[in-house]
């Protein structure tokens, strides 16, 4: 019986030593806070010389700085373009046209 | 001219358009509306045609065309009641001022009618999706309102009759002649006080302009007739006239539409009825109008009440000009030829009165 008693233990405390290990890779804040200690001691592409990091030569760049531009110079959605210049779309929203017999008779 | 489909009178060259100045300009700058892919919400406010509003957006780059335009007879129609009035009618006259609504107005012509689309009158629609063109298009917009007299006697759409030879040799189109300065018209400074007549002061354009040694070219018809003749009468052939035209309003579609008896075409020799240091000439081609004392008898009764003091054969300028016609061929082919000339025989009785001024009372003898 005591045999049996001390596996029972062993085994355990085996499964709580794994179950410790595997817990700490998993841990996304650990992985988080290895990320952003690896950016602040190497700067990647996007904390590369830019308009802004020569404006603010911080060990620590914005990230947002560098990707506010992106947006701006994305071209303007012209409505009015899109339709007009697509003949089917044109044909499917038209009006219903209304047929007029032309009364008058000879040269205007 | 065929009318365009709906879709192909708003479509747009998205590849070639936005490249061009005016392309560079947002839509809804000139036609209001939002920015909407939902054509409802769209087309909220939308100003279809902007060059015809008081404050048309083309000013704001061309001042000085458009403040012309103002006072231009494309833009006031001014011509209209000018002949109008000379037949005693009132632009005062409730009467006359609804008839001019329903049937004169819609010939009204803006910046964008010329140099974007096709005219109004003429069902509109882009000319070239929506592409500005500086020179007006002759056949889709100059003749596709000057259509019966002069376009189709300068393209020869008339059986057996040759075009001009301006645009049969020369291929020259409207604006060759007539400058685009005289399209947009002077300002009202300019032309107040002057008499508004087509045919008063200075011809303009001159055949001279192109053609200055005719007179003194050793061509015995120039030298003979000098300025007794104007151009047209030994260099013109055959052109439309009408008469008798009626307008009303359509008792079955509520349409305003008009009905001309009858129209022909001929070639006529009158009197000059303007004789001036400008227009020096004894004679003239004469072409007859669709005038008729009750052309506007739908809308009231005597709304021409000076209906003899014009003539009903108008001085006129046919638009076929020909070196060689039927004139040309020898003296004898109008002296002594009485089929050329508007004589008395040729004029109807109840318009004798209004066309004494350009009757001819005997026929220039045989040589």
């Amino acid at each position: 019986m005591k045999r049996w008693i001390f596996l029972f233990l062993l085994a355990s405390a085996v499964l709580i030593a794994l179950a410790a290990c595997g817990g700490q890779e998993a841990d996304p804040t650990l992985q988080a806070a290895t990320a952003v200690a690896q950016a602040t001691a190497a700067p990647t592409e996007t904390a590369a010389p830019t308009d802004t990091a020569t404006a603010a030569p911080t060990d620590t760049p914005a990230p947002t700085a560098t990707t506010a531009p992106t947006l701006t110079e994305e071209p303007v959605a012209d409505d009015c373009l899109a339709c007009h210049s697509d003949q089917e779309q044109l044909i499917a929203v038209a009006d219903p046209v209304e047929e007029v017999v032309g009364e008058s008779s000879g040269p205007g | 001219m065929a009318p365009l489909e709906p879709w192909e009178k708003v479509l747009v060259d998205a590849e070639s358009f936005p490249e061009t100045v005016h392309g560079q300009i947002p839509c809804t700058d000139c036609h209001n509306g939002v920015q909407d892919a939902d054509k409802k919400i769209a087309h909220t406010d939308l100003i279809a045609r902007p060059s015809d509003g008081p404050d048309s957006s083309c000013a704001e780059c061309h001042a000085e065309e458009t403040e012309a335009h103002d006072s231009s007879l494309h833009h006031t129609q001014a011509g209209y009641w000018t002949v109008l009035a000379s037949r005693g009618a009132s632009s005062e006259e409730p009467a006359m001022q609804e008839m001019f609504g329903n049937h004169c107005a819609s010939c009204h012509t803006s910046c964008g009618d010329c140099h974007i689309s096709q005219p109004a009158s003429v069902g509109g629609g882009l000319l070239d999706g929506h592409l500005f063109s500086a020179q007006a298009s002759m056949s889709r917009t100059c003749t596709a309102c000057h259509g019966s007299r002069v376009g189709e006697e300068y393209l020869g759409k008339h059986e057996d009759l040759r075009p001009d030879v301006h645009f049969r040799q020369g291929r020259m189109t409207c604006v060759d002649c007539h400058s685009g300065e005289q399209m947009h018209g002077q300002t009202a400074e300019l032309t107040e006080g002057a008499d508004p007549h087509r045919y008063a002061g200075q011809e303009s354009p001159a055949c001279q302009e192109c053609h200055p040694t005719v007179g003194d070219d050793g061509n015995l018809f120039h030298e003979t007739h000098g300025e007794r003749l104007a151009c047209q009468v030994c260099h013109s052939i055959s052109y439309q006239n009408c008469e008798s035209c009626h307008v009303a309003i359509s008792e079955e579609t509520g349409n305003p539409f008009f009905e001309v008896e009858s129209h022909w075409l001929t070639f006529l020799i009158g009197r000059n009825p303007r004789q001036s240091e400008a227009r020096p000439y004894d004679y003239v081609t004469v072409r007859h109008v669709p005038i008729d004392r009750d052309s506007f008898a739908f809308y009231g009764d005597d709304l021409l009440p000076e209906f003899d003091t014009q003539p009903t054969w108008r001085y006129a300028t046919p638009h076929n000009i020909q070196r060689e016609t039927p004139q040309t061929e020898s003296c004898n082919a109008c002296h002594g030829n009485p089929d050329l000339f508007l004589t008395i025989d040729k004029v109807a009785e109840d318009e004798l009165q209004a066309n004494e001024a350009v009757i001819v009372d005997s026929v220039p003898a045989e040589r």
